[in-house]
């Protein structure tokens, strides 16, 4: 079984989108075949489109931008669609995971849902959406050091379990809804307390990095 | 100030919205002219490097600011998987600027604080075949955006082709 692992992260290097589908493909076991591409441009080469094109299961991970799928990953789709609807086998099937800084997972189900209008525009099988909340910590250095399904990669690494085994199994399902929605911290009051201070602390001390001052934050053009 | 975002080229748009458009006293477009704008790259610059301002040096770094003056944002976009098209999409993606980096808590979601007190109402027209799903998808998705901005909306619109948006009320 061919696997694509397509970023969409526009990142280079260092993305959540990375990080998960790095955990993602530790899920498999050895005998899965799994190719990586990069989908930060807004056009795919056309050796990538042959090479995603040729996999069995397509696996999309990306960020959510404003709500929904970043303009440089909606050009990509739009080619890959135009491909797959002129010359695509019918037989591959699609897999999303985004991944938003809000700490409620559930902010990504519409992107996901797009992505499965995608999957069906393109004459593709669906099968399963996850959403990953507070995903933005998963690309600190910090977070590289703590392994797998342990502290608060726990819930994206069992999302990450679920999925490769559904994978493995050819999953597919046709209800868009039935998104795994998970995330790095609880959505509870004092976890989204403690994510909200941390992300504040997070912002302070890039702003200090770039010789600003908190109250600069807030600056009105 | 009206801004209108729209995946149709400036010339056609006025030519389709004619005199509608002379009438209105203070309107914007920002129109796919072909011109290149450039992708967020995610590095939240317009945050905590030039607070308000996207830090790529476009056209389009102001957008943000721009919203900030903004009363109604019309989106006129083709649909694309039940959201706006590519260049309407990159417009909103290089207006992170406009909001806080700071979370707040919005009718039960964590959502980023507003940086200016001007209430946005945003009004999207898609034109060209659209699905049930897609329309359903579109609905939702002007719904987050305007809980995402603090915003209010309208409804979308759905248009059957791009001729049609000659009968856009403005």
């Amino acid at each position: 079984m061919k696997i694509a692992l397509i970023c969409g992260s526009p990142k280079a290097k260092d993305s959540a989108s990375e990080e998960l589908l790095g955990m993602l493909e530790r899920c498999f076991p050895n005998d899965g075949s799994c190719i990586n591409f990069r989908m930060n441009r807004n056009e795919l080469t056309q050796s990538d489109v042959a090479s995603i094109m040729a996999c069995d299961a397509l696996v999309f991970a990306f960020p959510l931008y404003v709500d929904a799928i970043p303009s440089h990953m909606l050009r990509c789709l739009e080619q890959l669609e135009r491909e797959f609807t002129e010359r695509g086998s019918k037989d591959n099937i699609v897999y999303g995971i985004c991944n938003c800084g809000f700490p409620e997972g559930r902010q990504c189900n519409i992107a996901l849902d797009m992505l499965n209008v995608w999957a069906l525009k393109s004459g593709l099988r669906w099968g399963r959406g996850v959403a990953i909340g507070g995903g933005g910590g998963l690309a600190y250095p910090v977070m590289k050091k703590v392994p797998d399904g342990a502290g608060p990669k726990k819930g994206p690494h069992d999302a990450m379990v679920h999925l490769a085994a559904e994978i493995m199994n050819g999953f597919t399902s046709s209800a868009a809804y039935k998104h795994l929605v998970t995330g790095t911290m609880g959505d509870t009051f004092s976890s989204r307390i403690f994510y909200k201070m941390g992300a504040h602390m997070g912002w302070h001390q890039m702003a200090k990095a770039n010789g600003l001052k908190k109250k600069d934050l807030g600056k009105k053009l | 100030m009206k801004i209108i975002i729209s995946d149709v080229p400036s010339e056609r748009l006025k030519e389709l919205l004619g005199e509608k458009l002379e009438q209105q006293p203070d309107v914007r477009i920002i129109a796919d002219d072909g011109g290149a704008i450039k992708n967020c790259i995610g590095c939240f610059g317009c945050w905590v490097k030039m607070p308000g301002e996207c830090v790529i040096r476009d056209d389009y770094c102001e957008m943000g600011r721009l919203f900030s003056q903004a009363e109604q944002i019309l989106l006129v976009s083709r649909p694309v998987y039940g959201g706006y098209s590519p260049f309407v999409k990159n417009v909103l993606d290089r207006a992170l600027g406009y909001l806080h980096p700071y979370f707040v808590r919005r009718k039960g979601e964590t959502h980023h604080k507003r940086r200016y007190d001007n209430k946005i109402k945003l009004r999207p027209i898609f034109y060209g075949r659209v699905t049930e799903d897609e329309r359903v998808i579109a609905r939702r998705l002007v719904r987050a955006n305007a809980l995402n901005y603090d915003a209010d909306y309208l409804e979308p619109a759905f248009f059957p082709d791009e001729q049609s948006l000659r009968e856009v009320r403005l």
